[in-house]
């Protein structure tokens, strides 16, 4: 799994040269573990394990 | 993230680049985990959608696919996004610009080289360095492999012959989805999505 940190760092290299982001694709996402925290991720839990958010 | 890319393997033939002669035996198919693969087609049509009517569509055609760390989706993500591209109609090329350890051949079962690093070494000719694989009855994805191994894979990304390269890809493809080395690692991927490169 990555880590906040990781993610940041790779965020400022990108950064630092100037990298247009256009989105980002998170995957092995366990929705049905998250259902159980806050029915908006319900949904998710019958979707699958890929989510992705361009800016 | 975190995703591996074992899975199905695309089908895929060394043909001439957008050679109306082939008769492919089956088209190429997403690639993906074993399980949750309709969900994966989902999420890829998702992207794609994202990618093809984004306010980027009128001026980006390059798009490069990166992560923080080894093994955690790149290549599934860059070939299944061009995969889906390319079945909607798009002209859509897949650059591997992994010179370390780029599988993209491997995955879509073609020769590895001559590739990107040939061409860019002048000793291969773009044309004869791609494949052209079918995605369904009428429309094809185009691949550029990694190519031979080189000594410094930053220096030749971020040479002339690299950006002559990928400035003449735009005018040749609707799409350009170049999978790189992790961005944490290595200076690949940054060297690639600066302004100017393509």
């Amino acid at each position: 799994m990555t880590d906040g940190h990781a993610l940041g760092f790779a965020m400022e290299q990108l950064g630092q040269v100037g990298a247009p982001v256009v989105g980002t694709v998170l995957n092995d996402i366990d929705f049905r573990r998250d259902a159980a925290y806050d029915d908006a991720y319900r949904y998710y839990a019958h979707s699958g394990e890929y989510a992705v958010h361009t800016s | 993230m975190g995703l591996g890319s074992a899975g199905d393997r695309a089908h895929g033939r060394r043909v001439g680049r957008a050679d109306p002669r082939v008769q492919p035996a089956a088209p190429a198919s997403v690639i993906g985990r074993n399980n949750g693969r309709r969900t994966l087609v989902e999420a890829f049509n998702l992207l794609g959608t994202h990618i093809a009517l984004g306010p980027w569509r009128d001026t980006t055609k390059l798009f490069t696919v990166t992560s923080p760390l080894p093994a955690e989706g790149k290549t599934t993500v860059a070939a299944n996004l061009a995969l889906t591209l390319a079945r909607r109609g798009a002209r859509v090329l897949l650059v591997d610009a992994d010179l370390r350890r780029g599988t993209i051949a491997r995955v879509f079962g073609i020769a590895r080289e001559p590739g990107l690093s040939d061409v860019l070494l002048g000793t291969a000719e773009f044309q004869k360095a791609t494949h052209s694989i079918p995605v369904n009855e009428t429309e094809y994805l185009h691949l550029l492999t990694r190519g031979r191994a080189c000594h410094d894979p930053v220096y030749l990304l971020g040479s002339a012959p690299a950006h002559a390269l990928f400035r003449s890809l735009r005018d040749q493809y609707d799409s350009i989805i170049v999978d790189t080395p992790p961005v944490n690692v290595v200076a690949d991927a940054s060297v690639i999505g600066a302004p100017g490169q393509a």
